[in-house]
């Protein structure tokens, strides 16, 4: 008790206080712009934060992640451009929403189930963390391994109309991230020669390519001057949202258990946790045809879990020092530097430190209620902007966060090639989904299956010799054999309805 | 290729501009950089933010700015591991505005056929740091003492023992290959498990996935300390200071072998010797404030001073050194 009385002092200092506060609004900034991701905002607060108190500058980093993580929606829902890749998920949901009409409603469903996730992530960070990364830390290459299978699974499910065109989309994706060195035999392959194709096709400039400048081309190339502008409703954003809660509570909860589970795993982040988080929710929902029609299900369900992947994320970074995704990477180092070194003698020689975290993750979940309110008033009015001054806005915004993405003049060529890319699948009925899945799970998979091979001396066999191991491609193979048992029974209706 | 076709163009705008700034240094004759620096000063970094290099890079670039009183920014550039970043420091061009932190692997990429970098690729500025490299075990293994596991080793087939702690062909790759080496084994003794770093193979050590990292300690002393891992040796001439009790491979075993992970602070090729023997002092300057040495030992570095001439001595020898247990371990490329 002492201990948490010592951590609210801690938190309530008034610089601590000015700093989050800051920092919230810094990280709904660049979570709202296209192509600055979480992990950017992060690593440009990073400098600001060797001034600070060591709880300051956590409490600071806290909650510029969080803000940015939800700001990410607000351009998705009202013009399809993901803010970060973890909204990319239901990013095509939410603005279908927006062009039925509801974007009230989808804003206000993104704002209220993110800070309810994040709080759900947070307490189960603060009574679960080390029996939860107890879990986590046993996880070698051969869980990863069907996690990965597991996520690639899922990108053929989110593939809406044609399950073909999804499956060359994903393999599209697998292709792109097998370029480069960052393989595990360190080999370069489909380099060309080429310094900057060693380094890999950086995702983050791929993907805002492929969602934000396909949009970009789209409009430059369509007749209609107005295009997409969504519409400029009332200020109530919080109304229905209610209804939802009540309507949608189980998926709510079920996304918050999901982000958290994956937040927690090392590598795996809040982006994955929104990927599967949409998949689940479709693959057993009611009305899964609904699902990319405006159908806010599947967003009450992701937009939960990428939010609450934030406090899983924390698990393993604060008991083991493994940073549970690329935000946590960062927060590792600079806890290092300001004597926080993460690990289980935290929780026994610092314990005031842990409570102050969690406190300020509690605060800077509640502060997103108003602030995004804040965000998305002001969001309004920037979309209130001609499209013609909009879009080559965004362009600029887009080539400063793919260009900050790799600090190289690469990684805008790679955003221009991929938005062409984007324009074309989208023209020709290739969903782009699969094909950004698949490029961050690539490498895992890929990483996971070699290292398991090597372990085993070859024997398949090993993949499924670990329990959590077998569970989990159990889990796989029955989402495999769904789809063909699904269609076997159809026959087999069919067949009995033309004998009777 | 492109990198070549890179570098005349930027000669060719760099010569372009000298060309319009002539008159100017015609006015000013012999003090062609005597205000350097004028403009902020880019520290490419080749590794990703919030790791080492990256954190490294970060402090010094603190304090140089304090010193010479122009911004110092951190650049990372990624990817490959480390190739596209050394190669944007090689190929920039060599006016002091553009420097890097450098990593171990530059030794290395030529030898290994990764990229047409070598020492000679850069202006060596001042090597500052290092983190020795060490063999460490799970600690539910049943080797307590390095002996035991070497025993072990020598008396299971090659392959048997699966070891990890970087990338294949990175630095603690190298340090497994020496060590075996050291002990008279021939350096593919242990199978090699690649993974994206220290920490990612800590884990797997601890998900019983291998059974030894030859990683820094430093880099798993969240583990350590909390009983989790067994660091058995280290693979440097003296112990260390965050783990005293730990022996070296030099102790147990009588050999040299040793393999830490450094960061050295270089420029492109061809630096005025006024501007590297400016970036020099400052870097001395920085090497020696409070918050440099503060820094590496919570990080668990040791601090070193090579710089100009005798850094370039270094790294010749040192890649002397790892000549041998790079062939050794088949990485090569013939």
């Amino acid at each position: 008790m002492d201990a948490l009385l010592q951590g609210a002092q801690l938190v309530l200092q008034p610089q601590t206080l000015i700093a989050i506060f800051l920092a919230s609004i810094f990280g709904l900034l660049v979570g709202a712009i296209p192509g600055l991701t979480a992990t950017m905002a992060m690593a440009l607060l990073v400098p600001v934060t060797f001034f600070l108190e060591p709880i300051t500058a956590v409490g600071a980093m806290v909650a510029c992640s969080a803000m940015a993580i939800f700001a990410g929606d607000v351009p998705g829902t009202l013009m399809r451009m993901p803010g970060t890749p973890a909204s990319a998920a239901y990013t095509d949901e939410a603005y279908a929403m927006t062009r039925n009409g509801q974007a009230s409603l989808a804003l206000g469903a993104n704002v209220v189930f993110s800070a309810i996730g994040g709080i759900f992530g947070t307490i189960v960070l603060m009574v679960a963390a080390p029996a939860l990364a107890e879990l986590a830390v046993k996880f070698s290459s051969f869980e990863y391994f069907w996690l990965a299978m597991l996520g690639i699974t899922c990108a053929a499910f989110i593939a809406a109309a044609d399950p073909l065109k999804g499956v060359v989309s994903l393999c599209l994706g697998l292709l792109v991230a097998t370029v480069g060195i960052n393989n595990p035999a360190g080999q370069p392959r489909f380099t060309f020669g080429s310094t900057d194709l060693v380094g890999g096709i950086d995702f983050i400039a791929a993907m805002i390519g492929l969602f934000a400048i396909a949009e970009v081309l789209r409009f430059a190339g369509s007749a209609r001057t107005e295009l997409a502008v969504p519409q400029a409703q009332g200020g109530r954003i919080f109304a229905g949202v209610g209804a939802l809660a009540a309507r949608y509570w189980p998926q709510a909860l079920r996304g918050n258990a999901v982000g958290t589970v994956i937040g927690s795993l090392p590598g795996a982040g809040a982006d994955v946790a929104a990927w599967i988080a949409y998949s689940v929710s479709r693959r057993f929902s009611r009305t899964p045809k609904k699902f990319g029609t405006g159908h806010p299900e599947g967003i009450v369900e992701s937009t939960s879990a990428n939010n609450a992947a934030l406090g899983g994320a924390w698990i393993p970074s604060l008991v083991f020092g493994i940073p549970g995704d690329t935000i946590t990477a960062v927060v590792i180092g600079v806890l290092y530097m300001k004597g926080l070194n993460p690990g289980p003698t935290l929780f026994l020689n610092h314990p005031e430190s842990m409570y102050a975290i969690f406190l300020v993750f509690i605060v800077a979940n509640l502060l997103m209620i108003p602030f995004g309110w804040a965000l998305i008033k002001a969001a309004r009015r920037i979309l209130s902007v001609p499209q013609g001054i909009l879009m080559p806005l965004i362009l600029l915004f887009c080539t400063v966060g793919a260009f900050a993405a790799t600090n190289s003049l690469f990684g805008v060529v790679t955003m221009l090639a991929f938005g062409v890319l984007g324009l074309l699948m989208e023209r020709h009925g290739f969903p782009v989904a699969p094909a950004v899945l698949a490029m961050v799970l690539g490498p895992l998979l890929e990483e996971s299956f070699v290292n398991s091979m090597i372990k085993t001396d070859g024997e398949l066999l090993g993949l499924v010799q670990r329990p959590i191991a077998a569970g989990l491609a159990a889990v796989c193979v029955v989402l495999w054999l769904l789809p063909l048992v699904k269609s076997l029974r159809r026959r087999d209706g069919a067949h009995a309805t033309a004998l009777g | 290729m492109t990198s070549n076709f890179r570098s005349d163009r930027r000669r060719f705008l760099q010569q372009a501009g000298l060309a319009a700034a002539a008159p100017a240094a015609l006015l000013a004759p012999g003090l062609a950089h005597a205000a350097w620096p004028e403009r902020p000063v880019n520290v490419i970094v080749p590794w990703g933010a919030g790791g080492a290099t990256d954190a490294i890079a970060r402090v010094v670039g603190i304090e140089m700015e304090r010193d010479l009183g122009k911004p110092f920014n951190i650049v990372n550039r990624t990817g490959g591991g480390g190739v596209v970043g050394h190669t944007a420091i090689a190929s920039a061009a060599p006016d002091g505005y553009t420097i890097g932190m450098a990593t171990l692997e530059i030794t290395l990429y030529k030898l290994m056929g990764l990229a047409e970098l070598t020492p000679a690729s850069f202006t060596p500025i001042a090597r500052l740091g290092f983190v020795p490299g060490g063999i460490s075990v799970s600690a539910n293994s049943p080797y307590k003492t390095l002996q035991e596991l070497v025993n072990a080793i020598k008396a299971a087939p090659a392959g048997t023992f699966k070891a990890s702690g970087v990338g294949v062909g990175g630095s603690w790759h190298i340090n497994a290959g020496g060590w075996m080496r050291a002990v008279g084994l021939e350096p593919q003794r242990l199978r090699w498990v690649p993974s994206q770093g220290a920490a990612p193979a800590y884990q797997e050590l601890l998900s019983g996935g291998i059974d030894i990292v030859t990683a820094s300690p430093a880099e798993g002393r969240a583990l350590i300390e909390a009983g989790r891992v067994r660091p058995l040796a280290i693979t440097h001439s003296e112990r260390v200071a965050m783990f005293p009790s730990v022996p070296t491979l030099k102790e147990l075993y009588g050999s040299d072998w040793q393999m830490s992970s450094w960061m050295a602070l270089v420029a492109p090729a061809g630096l005025p010797r006024d501007i590297t023997a400016r970036l020099i002092a400052s870097a001395k300057k920085a090497q020696e404030s409070k918050a440099f040495s503060d820094f590496l030992t919570e990080r668990g570095f040791v601090k070193v001073w090579e710089a100009g001439d005798d850094l370039a001595r270094y790294l010749t020898q040192f890649a002397a050194q790892m000549d041998p247990v790079v062939r050794g371990l088949g990485l090569v490329k013939a």
